[in-house]
Order: structure tokens, then sequence, then C-alpha cells
């Protein structure tokens, strides 16, 4: 099964472009046409380093300027 | 656009910090799972619905044993609450609860054996009952348990498509880290087998309707089968 998780994971051309340690923020870049995966797989995540967290999107767009623009405009926690 | 998220059930302590979260995330809708004896709840959710930018929606969800306690249960507390779920954990309570006016939402928990069939939908389709999938299941199990629940949820997705029934996607949230936003739910809802139409739906149409619905039924003017457009003045007298 793990096998059919990793041909999907590849399909998506995961990448990700920024991590913002500071701010608890990513720059995740993938194929348009997998978003929602990459959302759904996201929302999956329960924890990180034992700690528990909450991965959700500020923002999906076409390019990173964009994105960098929604993210600022975008009051972060 | 506003979204709803009908199953937020915190443990008193968290409720504000869930709530702001909430509300963050885009919210602008949460039903709130309240006791059955909801005096300080409700206290609380008149004092603070404008607080958290949230229209706070009253919920009750019953465990009936079998269908004469479901009818007791739902004559007790139908007036009491804005939406009333029904955990569908054996198979008379279910029939009874689809085919009950009463009852808004039905919600199958992955591990019973009963689940939203075809005969269930059918009694659903003329009560106008709701399907609700909690999305905790998905998120907080994993591997073949994971598998099980998706595995149910397409069924079910399926049959309700079949028969036009409404989807509700719900987080049934415990606690701030069991939140997802909008967006994540709506993925989710893809990733279950719901068209994006019918994952935004299942978060913003179809709970509201049954909110805006309800309330009006809930609203003491409310005569059955008489909707007031406008009032009017006779005689000088106000009607």
């Amino acid at each position: 099964m793990r096998l059919y998780g990793e041909v999907g994971a590849s399909r998506t051309r995961l990448r990700i472009m920024d991590m913002g340690t500071d701010d608890n923020f990513a720059i995740v870049r993938c194929s348009h046409k997998a978003v929602d995966m990459v959302r759904a797989a996201a929302s999956t995540v329960k924890e990180l380093d034992g700690r528990p967290i909450v991965l959700y999107s500020v923002g999906v767009s076409g390019t990173i300027k964009s994105l960098k623009e929604k993210i600022k405009k975008r009051k972060l926690p | 656009m506003r979204f709803v998220d009908l199953q937020i059930d915190p443990a008193a302590q968290d409720l504000e910090e869930v709530l702001s979260f909430a509300s963050e995330l885009g919210y602008t809708d949460v039903g709130l799972v309240l006791n059955r004896s909801p005096s300080h709840e409700m206290r609380f959710l008149s004092k603070n619905a404008d607080r958290y930018n949230l229209n706070l929606v009253s919920r009750l969800n019953l465990f009936p044993k079998d269908p004469k306690d479901l009818l007791h249960l739902l004559k007790r507390y139908r007036l009491k609450y804005e939406i009333i779920a029904v955990t569908c954990d054996n198979f008379k309570v279910t029939k009874q609860a689809a085919k009950d006016r009463r009852v808004d939402l039905l919600n199958f928990p992955v591990g019973a054996r009963p689940f939203f069939d075809r005969s269930t939908a059918q009694l659903a389709s003329v009560s106008n009952a709701t399907l609700e999938i909690t999305l905790s299941d998905l998120i907080l199990n994993e591997g073949i348990q994971r598998v099980m629940a998706m595995n149910k949820m397409l069924k079910e997705i399926q049959t309700a498509r079949n028969f036009k029934i409404p989807i509700v996607l719900s987080s049934g949230a415990r606690d701030l880290h069991h939140l997802r936003g909008p967006g994540e739910v709506i993925a989710l809802g893809s990733a279950i087998g719901l068209t994006r139409k019918e994952a935004t739906d299942a978060i913003t149409n179809s709970p509201l309707k049954r909110i805006e619905k309800n309330r009006e039924k809930l609203n003491p003017d409310y005569i059955p089968g008489v909707k007031l457009i406008r009032s009017a003045e006779f005689a000088g007298q106000r009607l």
C-alpha cells in the first residue's frame, strides 16, 4: 500500500520552496492538478517532533510572487 | 462565502481557544455540541456570539439505545436545539432516525455495524434528513483503520448521491488540533469521493439551509405551513 502512496506523491511534483520557521509557515510547490491532494494530505498531519500541530493553507496561487503578497496581507498567528 | 463546521465538541476550558481558531481559519458558522443540560453553554453562546465573529449554532448529539428512547429524546429536546444529530449505532435506531422529520443529521460511526444503506437512504430522502460525515475519523485514524473509514465514507456518499440526500462535512473537533480549514475540508471531501462542488456545498449551502430552516421553526411566531412575508395594517391596527 505504501508503494501506491509513494507513486501518488511522485505525481504531485511536491517541493518545499521556503520555510519561515519564525512565522510558522512554508511555501510548497506542486502540480496544479494535485493541489487538493496535497491539501488533503497536509490536513492529516497531526504532530511534528511529538508536538501536536495543525497544517492549513493560507493561500494558493499560480506564482510564488503573488503568493508572498497574499501571505504578507494575511496576519499569521 | 459562509463556511460552516457543524460539529465542534471541545472541553469547556478549551472553548474560547477553539472558537477563535475556527474564526481565524475562515469559518463563519459553528455548531457547538452541547450537553443535555445546556444552561451554562447557552448563556455562553448568547454572551459571546459576536466576540469571535462567529454565528454559533446549538447542537445536540443523541445516542439512543432503542427507537422508543429516540422518540422520547426528540420530544424532549427538539424545540431546545437548532441542530439534532443522531448517532446510528444499531439498526432499529437507524431506521427510526431516518424516517423521523425531527432529526437533522444522521451520523454513522466508523466502527459500528449499521451503515448508510439503500433502505435507510430511501427513508431519509422522504424525511429530508442529512448525512453527516465526520472528518475526525479520517484525520485521527491511521493505516488500515483509515482505509476502512475511507471505504465506508465512499460507499455512504455514493448511496446519498443516488437518493439525492444532502451531505454535511464536519470536523468533529474535540480540541483545537482537530480543526481543519475550509480549503482542507473540501480537499478531504474530494479524497472521499465528492466532487469539488459537492464538497463545497457540504460546508456551505447544505448546513446553512438546515440551520435557517430550523431557526425559522424555533421562532415563537412560527406557524406550520404559514410564512410571514410582510406585516400590514388593517383599520389602523398593526397585524
